[in-house]
C-alpha cells in the first residue's frame, strides 16, 4: 500500500508540472510513467528566468572580540542571492575578510554562524544553522550545521548571520534580543558543562525564552573535534567549530525566542504543509525515521553486513541489534523528540537511570556506530553513556569513537601499551572505558587524553607508520560510518570533500539501484541522467557524476540551510521540484534547478580555493589503506573497491566538476562561470 | 522447487510470495531483480516467485 501511495505521489507530481511544458520531447519508460526527463525539462520550463535579484538584503552582525565592538551591516540582495546562506554566506564572508593562511586556533580565526532566507519559516527540515571556521582538526576550510531551536530564533530575530572576529581578553557570551546585542561576562560560565552553562545562563538572563549555542570544556581546552552543543543534544558536530570558538575565549551565543518567519506567499506554502501527514506516511524512510530516528540505520547496515566494525576492519558485529534503533525505541527511549516545525521527530531522548540523564539526547545512527560498532561494543548503555558525556562536555562523537576505536586497533596490535593509556586496557568491546576515558579527552589530561584529543591522524603520527595504516580519514576527518565497499560515491566524496570525509555532502548509492517508480530513482535523475546500478562496490563514470551532482545538491542545502532528513534528492520527504516551491513561496525566490545546482558547486568552488591557498590539491584526495579491503555481506558476497578504480573515477569527478586533473582545483573557467574570479 | 537468491541456491514454496522472503531477510526497502529484470516497487507485493527464479536483492539504505 505504501508502495503504491508513493507511486501515485510520484506520478502525480510528474503530471503537476507537465501541464506547464507546452513541447512533446519527453520520453516515456516502458511502464508509461512520465520520465525523470519530462520532469527535469518541465521544472526549467517552468522557472525559466534570466537572473533577476529576488532576495532581500542580509543582515550581518559583526562581532570584534578583541575590541569589544559589535556593529550590523547589510549585504545586498545580488551578492546575497549568489551566496544564499549557510556554509556559502560563510565561505565568501571568509574569503572576503581573511587570509586563508591563518592559524585555526589564533585570534586572526573567523567564526561565522549564518542562517538563510528559508530559516524559520514554519515548515520541516528548515531550522538549520551553519558553523564555518578554518578547522583546527583538518587545517582546511570547515562548516557544520546544527538544528533545534536557536536557527529560526536567530532568523526571527532579523539576522542572516553572526561573524565573531579576534578573542576576547576574558570569557564572554553573545546575547541578542532583538536589535540589542551585547557581549557578557562568561568568567563564571567557563570550565562548566554545557548543560549545566546553559542553565546558569539562562537564570542569569531571568527566563527560558532563550536559545543558545555552548562549548563544553573540551572546546575550552582546545579538542581538536571540540563541537558546539545546542540544547545540549543537538551539536555543530565537525571539524572542530568548538575549539575555534574556545580559542576565541566565547563561551556561548544566546538568542532571544522569537516568532516564526512569515513566507512570502502563505498559500503557497501551504501547498508545501497541508499534506505532510499523508506525504511522511507514503515515505517508508521517514515512518522509519519518526519511529527509530537515524538510529534504525544500525537494524538495516548490520543485518546486510555493511556496520563498520572493529576500526573498519569487518562489516558486522556479533549483537548488532543490542545497539539498533529497534531496540532503543523498544527499551530506552523516553520520548522522541523535534526541531522547530519539524513533523519528522527524528531526534530521541534516552534514559537509563543513574547513568544516563535524558536531557543530553540519545545516541544517533554515527554514535551507535563509532562508539558502537567501530569498538567492538555492543553494550547500549555504555553508547548511551558515552554519548552523553561526549554532549556534556562538548566532543563531537563521530571524531571521538572512532578515535578511541583506532587506538583499540593499535593496543590490539601492540602500537599502544599500557603505560601510554594510563593503565587502561583498551581492548575491542571494552566500552566500560569510555566513562573514565571521555573527560580525559575532553580536559587534554597528560598522557592518553591528551594524545587522543588530536583526533587519529595526529595521534598516530606520534606513533610511527604501523599506527598511521590503521587510520580511516581523509584530510584527518574521521569517517563516518558509511562503508564505500556498499556505496563506493562516498569514497569519492570522503576523499574530495573539502573538509574530509562526511556522509552528508552527496546522496548515497543505494538511489541508483532504486526501482523506476521510486522516488529514490526520479529524484536524482532529476539532476543529471543517471545509469541503473545492480551491485555494491561499483564505482565508475556513472559513480563520479553521481558523486559530484548530489554533492552539488548537498552542498546547496548546506546553503539554503535545509535539514538533509527532510529535503533531499532521493528518499527525502521534500524533493527537488518541491525546493523549487519552497524557493517561491518561502522567499519569493523564482530559482531553476540549475541555478540552485550552480549555489551548491559555487560554495564547494569557494572551498577548494580555500583549501588550494594552503597547499592541498590532489594528493590530499586520497584514501585510507582500509578502504580498499575486501567486505563479507550477505549470505557470503564480497564487496570491494580498487585503488585503480578510485583514482580513475576520482579523475572523472574532476573533469565533471570543471577541476584541473592534475591538481583537483576549480580552473579559471570553472571560476569565471561561478563568479568567483574575485577569489 | 528451488530459486537462487543473491547467488545461492535454495527450496522456495511453491505459492509463497516474495514479499514472505524480503521478511525473512528483515529487508524492508528493497531493490529486486528476477532473472535480470527489476521489479518496480509496485510488483513487488504481488510477486510469486518460480521454479529456478534467479533473484538478486540489495538493501536501500540511505544516509543518517
Amino acid at each position: 500500500m505504501t508502495s503504491l501511495l508513493l507511486g501515485w505521489y510520484n506520478i502525480t507530481m510528474l503530471l503537476m508540472y507537465s501541464e506547464f511544458c507546452a513541447t512533446p520531447v519527453c520520453r516515456q519508460n516502458r511502464y508509461g510513467l512520465e520520465s525523470d526527463f519530462q520532469a527535469r525539462h518541465c521544472a526549467k520550463e517552468k522557472w525559466k528566468k534570466e537572473f533577476d535579484i529576488m532576495l532581500k538584503d542580509a543582515t550581518i552582525l559583526y562581532v570584534n572580540l578583541s575590541q569589544g565592538t559589535i556593529t550590523k551591516e547589510t549585504l545586498d540582495g545580488e551578492t546575497y542571492q549568489k551566496y544564499p546562506g549557510g556554509s556559502a554566506l560563510g565561505m565568501y564572508l571568509m574569503l572576503q575578510h581573511m587570509d586563508p593562511s591563518v592559524d585555526p586556533l589564533s585570534p586572526e580565526n573567523m567564526l561565522i554562524f549564518s542562517v538563510s532566507p528559508l530559516t524559520g519559516i514554519p515548515i520541516s527540515g528548515n531550522s538549520r544553522m551553519c558553523a564555518t571556521f578554518k578547522s583546527p582538526l583538518t587545517g582546511t576550510a570547515g562548516d557544520s550545521q546544527v538544528g533545534g531551536f536557536l536557527p529560526a530564533a536567530l532568523a526571527g530575530n532579523g539576522y542572516d548571520a553572526v561573524v565573531f572576529m579576534g578573542r576576547s581578553e576574558k570569557p564572554v557570551y553573545l546575547f541578542i534580543d532583538g536589535d540589542k546585542a551585547e557581549l557578557k561576562d562568561a568568567s563564571h560560565l567557563w570550565g562548566m558543562i554545557t548543560g549545566d552553562a546553559e542553565k546558569a545562563i539562562y537564570e542569569e538572563l531571568g527566563d527560558d525564552k532563550l536559545e543558545s549555542s555552548i562549548i563544553g570544556p573540551a572546546g575550552e581546552n582546545g579538542v581538536k573535534f571540540a563541537n558546539i552543543m545546542h540544547m545540549r543534544s543537538r551539536a555543530n558536530g565537525r571539524n572542530g567549530g568548538g575549539a575555534v570558538m574556545g580559542s576565541k575565549n566565547l563561551k556561548a551565543m544566546v538568542v532571544r525566542k522569537a516568532g516564526p518567519k512569515k513566507p512570502v506567499d502563505p498559500e503557497g506554502l501551504k501547498t508545501l504543509t497541508g499534506n505532510v501527514k499523508e506525504r511522511m506516511a507514503a515515505n517508508e524512510v521517514i515512518v522509519d525515521t519518526s519511529l527509530n530516528g537515524s538510529a534504525g540505520v544500525v537494524d538495516a547496515h548490520g543485518a546486510e553486513g555493511f556496520l563498520p566494525s572493529y576500526n573498519w576492519e569487518k562489516g558486522n558485529i556479533d549483537g548488532y541489534m543490542n545497539i539498533a534503533g529497534t531496540t532503543i525505541t523498544k527499551t530506552v527511549l523516553k520520548r522522541r523528540d523535534t526541531c522547530y516545525a519539524c513533523a519528522i521527530r527524528c531526534k530521541g531522548e534516552v534514559e537509563i537511570p543513574g547513568r544516563v540523564d535524558p536531557k543530553y539526547g540519545g545516541p544517533e545512527y554515527e554514535t551507535l556506530a563509532t562508539f558502537g560498532s567501530y569498538c567492538g561494543v555492543n553494550d547500549l548503555a555504555d553508547v548511551c553513556e558515552a554519548n552523553m558525556i561526549c554532549n556534556m562536555y562538548g566532543m563531537d562523537t563521530i571524531s571521538c569513537g572512532a578515535t578511541i576505536a583506532w587506538a583499540m586497533d593499535a593496543y590490539e596490535k601492540g602500537l599502544l601499551t599500557k603505560e601510554q593509556t594510563d593503565g587502561m586496557e583498551f581492548h575491542f568491546g571494552k566500552g566500560s572505558l569510555f566513562k573514565e576515558l571521555l573527560p580525559k579527552i575532553a580536559n587534554r589530561e597528560p598522557g592518553i587524553g591528551a594524545l587522543l584529543s588530536l583526533g587519529s591522524y595526529e595521534a598516530a603520527k606520534t606513533l610511527g607508520p604501523e599506527a598511521l595504516d590503521l587510520v580511516v580519514t581523509c584530510k584527518k576527518q574521521e569517517w563516518p560510518a558509511h562503508m564505500v565497499q556498499m556505496k563506493p560515491n562516498l569514497a569519492i566524496n570522503y576523499a574530495a570533500n573539502p573538509f574530509g570525509a562526511d556522509h552528508q555532502s552527496s546522496e548515497h548509492d543505494p538511489a541508483l539501484m532504486a526501482p523506476e517508480d521510486d522516488q529514490n530513482w526520479l529524484w536524482p535523475n532529476m539532476l543529471e541522467s543517471f545509469e541503473k546500478v545492480s551491485a555494491y562496490g561499483v564505482l565508475d563514470d556513472n559513480k563520479a557524476k553521481f558523486a559530484g551532482a548530489t554533492q552539488k545538491f548537498y552542498s546547496m542545502m548546506d546553503s539554503l540551510c535545509l535539514c538533509q532528513f527532510a529535503w533531499g534528492p532521493a528518499w527525502q520527504l521534500y524533493g527537488p521540484l518541491e525546493l523549487l516551491d519552497y524557493c517561491k513561496y518561502g522567499a519569493g525566490w523564482e530559482a531553476t534547478l540549475e541555478e540552485l545546482q550552480e549555489v551548491g558547486e559555487r560554495r564547494i568552488a569557494m572551498m577548494r580555493m580555500f583549501n588550494a591557498k594552503n597547499g592541498f590539491d590532489r594528493k590530499d584526495d586520497v584514501l585510507p589503506k582500509k578502504a580498499f579491503l575486501p567486505i563479507t555481506y550477505g549470505e557470503g558476497e564480497v564487496a570491494q573497491i580498487t585503488p585503480e578504480g578510485y583514482e580513475k573515477t576520482l579523475t572523472a569527478y574532476y573533469e565533471y566538476m570543471g577541476w584541473d586533473p592534475e591538481t583537483g582545483t576549480p580552473t579559471p573557467e570553472t571560476l569565471k562561470r561561478l563568479g568567483l574570479e574575485w577569489i | 522447487m528451488k530459486i537462487i537468491v543473491n547467488q545461492k541456491q535454495r527450496e522456495w514454496e511453491e505459492h509463497q510470495p516474495l514479499t514472505q522472503l524480503l521478511q525473512e531477510k528483515k529487508v524492508t526497502r528493497a531493490a529486486v531483480w528476477v532473472n535480470g529484470k527489476q521489479l518496480l516497487n509496485q510488483e513487488i507485493p504481488e510477486y510469486i516467485p518460480q521454479e529456478g527464479d534467479d533473484i538478486r536483492i540489495l538493501r536501500l539504505v540511505g544516509g543518517g
